[in-house]
């Protein structure tokens, strides 16, 4: 377990500092030519660094592309059924995962050797 | 989206809600810290840090929670509104006080690890075979991983980057982090709580967030199904009668292929454009009409009604649709017109009145 933790925590430093170097780059000589609104305007820019870290992949995928832009009715056919799913669904997910919290619950925890040691004493609080 | 961007779009009422949130979370963290060892029984009271994991912890469970409530709340009723404006500040706060929580987790249970905290909270609890004792780190360290990919990705840059449909999705795994947060709490604080008051408030908490939600989505059900246009044979949908039709407003309609228009009477004319804001997809037949254009109720983007085109320096465009008044009937054609299309508003004969 312990070579399986260290492997995933190296390629997650990998992933950081690779998307540390790739969104330095894009806000330095990339951001201005791909989106108009960022012109001119600097002080927004420290703030994209998380996101860019994290999205990398998908920045290096974009660099020298423009997206496609879905018309707004198609995002409306696709997230008022998914929005509705979500909000029957969570209920049902959230009462599954407390009955199954309780039903693995320990309900007959020990108290502390300290607390245990003092209640037969008789000095416990 | 915008004409250039800003590194935060401050308004005195954004301000004033930062303030009130940023306080609300202090004096939370205060009051947790300094009553929760008076009120604890003595057999089962925490050390110091351990009662900061909880109070951060807790603080961080109910902000998301607060965060979910106000989508629908605005929905239900347009007065939480105000709730909505600021809402992704409240979710940057949110992460912060998660953030804060992991940190303190890493300070108190991890600080003496000879491995690196990082790799240690993998191996601390890994006890995946067993259904008692089940891990309950990763359901928390996930939640974290997509509450950091929302407050990262709150910008109105990725707005634009991402496009509206790729970052409503992504922002939409909330839920997902909600359910994992309950999962992280079910199976580790309540596993070995001896006093019922991290129960009740997360089963409150998570019945407050399920039933406006629901509360909510009967609601829009009924709306969009009271606002079906009747299409007649020559395509043109039935609006419904102009003296329904109210001067300064808004009203929605849902055409046979699920498509959303806003048809607005407006200094004695009639209009039509696309009911979704380019910004969000706020509602835009709830938003106030002021000189010939509507402002969004969600975020304040504006829309010529005539053209549907942002006033400039602005640059977004939404669908206009022809309208007709035919015997006192409202009728829109069901064919959008492309995004900034000018159509002439259809001018309301004399003595027609506003309602």
């Amino acid at each position: 377990m312990l070579t399986v933790a260290t492997f995933i925590i190296g390629l997650g430093g990998a992933y950081v500092l690779t998307g540390a170097v790739v969104s330095v780059a894009y806000v330095v000589f990339q951001i201005d030519r791909r989106d108009p609104a960022a012109r001119g305007t600097f002080a927004f820019r420290p703030l994209l660094l998380p996101g860019l870290i994290l999205l990398w992949p998908l920045v290096m995928a974009r660099w020298n592309r423009d997206r496609d832009a879905p018309s707004s009715i198609s995002f409306q056919r696709i997230h008022k059924p998914a929005h509705r799913l979500i909000w029957m669904g969570l209920p049902i997910f959230l009462v599954v995962i407390m009955i199954a919290a309780w039903s693995l619950r320990q309900h007959t925890i020990p108290a502390s050797p300290s607390i245990r040691i003092g209640q037969s004493l008789g000095v416990a609080p | 989206m915008s004409a250039t961007y800003r590194a935060v779009g401050w308004t005195r009422s954004k301000i004033i809600y930062d303030i009130i949130l940023v306080a609300g979370v202090c004096l939370y963290l205060v009051a947790y810290i300094r009553l929760a060892p008076l009120i604890r029984p003595a057999e089962i009271r925490l050390d110091g840090p351990s009662h900061l994991i909880r109070a951060f912890g807790t603080c961080a469970f109910i902000l998301l929670s607060l965060v979910l409530m106000i989508g629908p709340l605005a929905r239900i009723d347009t007065r939480f509104l105000p709730l909505l404006y600021n809402r992704r500040h409240f979710g940057i706060i949110t992460c912060t006080v998660a953030g804060a929580h992991i940190l303190a987790v890493f300070d108190w249970y991890l600080a003496f690890s000879p491995l690196s905290p990082w790799i240690a909270v993998l191996v601390v609890d890994a006890s995946f075979g067993n259904a008692r004792g089940f891990p309950y780190l990763p359901f928390g360290a996930v939640a974290f991983v997509i509450l950091l990919l929302l407050a990262a990705t709150s910008h109105d840059f990725w707005l634009n980057f991402l496009s509206p449909p790729v970052w409503k999705t992504l922002h939409m795994s909330i839920y997902a982090a909600y359910a994992l947060i309950i999962a992280h709490v079910a199976f580790g604080a309540l596993q070995d709580a001896r006093n019922p008051g991290l129960a009740l408030l997360i089963c409150a908490m998570a019945a407050c967030v399920t039933a406006l939600h629901l509360v909510a989505a009967k609601l829009e059900r009924q709306r969009h199904f009271a606002n079906i246009g009747k299409a007649r044979a020559d395509l043109w949908v039935e609006a419904g009668p102009l003296t329904q039709f109210n001067e300064g407003r808004g009203r929605a309609l849902i055409l046979e292929s699920g498509e959303a228009v806003a048809v607005f009477r407006h200094d004695n004319q009639l209009s039509a454009i696309s009911n979704l804001c380019a910004h969000q997809n706020g509602p835009l037949a709830e938003g106030r009409v002021h000189s010939g254009k509507v402002i969004c109720p969600w975020h304040g983007y504006e829309y010529c009604l005539r053209n549907g085109r942002a006033p400039a320096p602005y640059s977004e465009k939404l669908a206009t649709y022809r309208v007709k008044l035919e015997n006192g009937i409202v009728f829109i054609h069901p064919s959008a017109n492309a995004p900034g299309t000018d159509v002439e508003p259809v001018a309301l004969p004399e003595g027609s009145g506003k309602p």
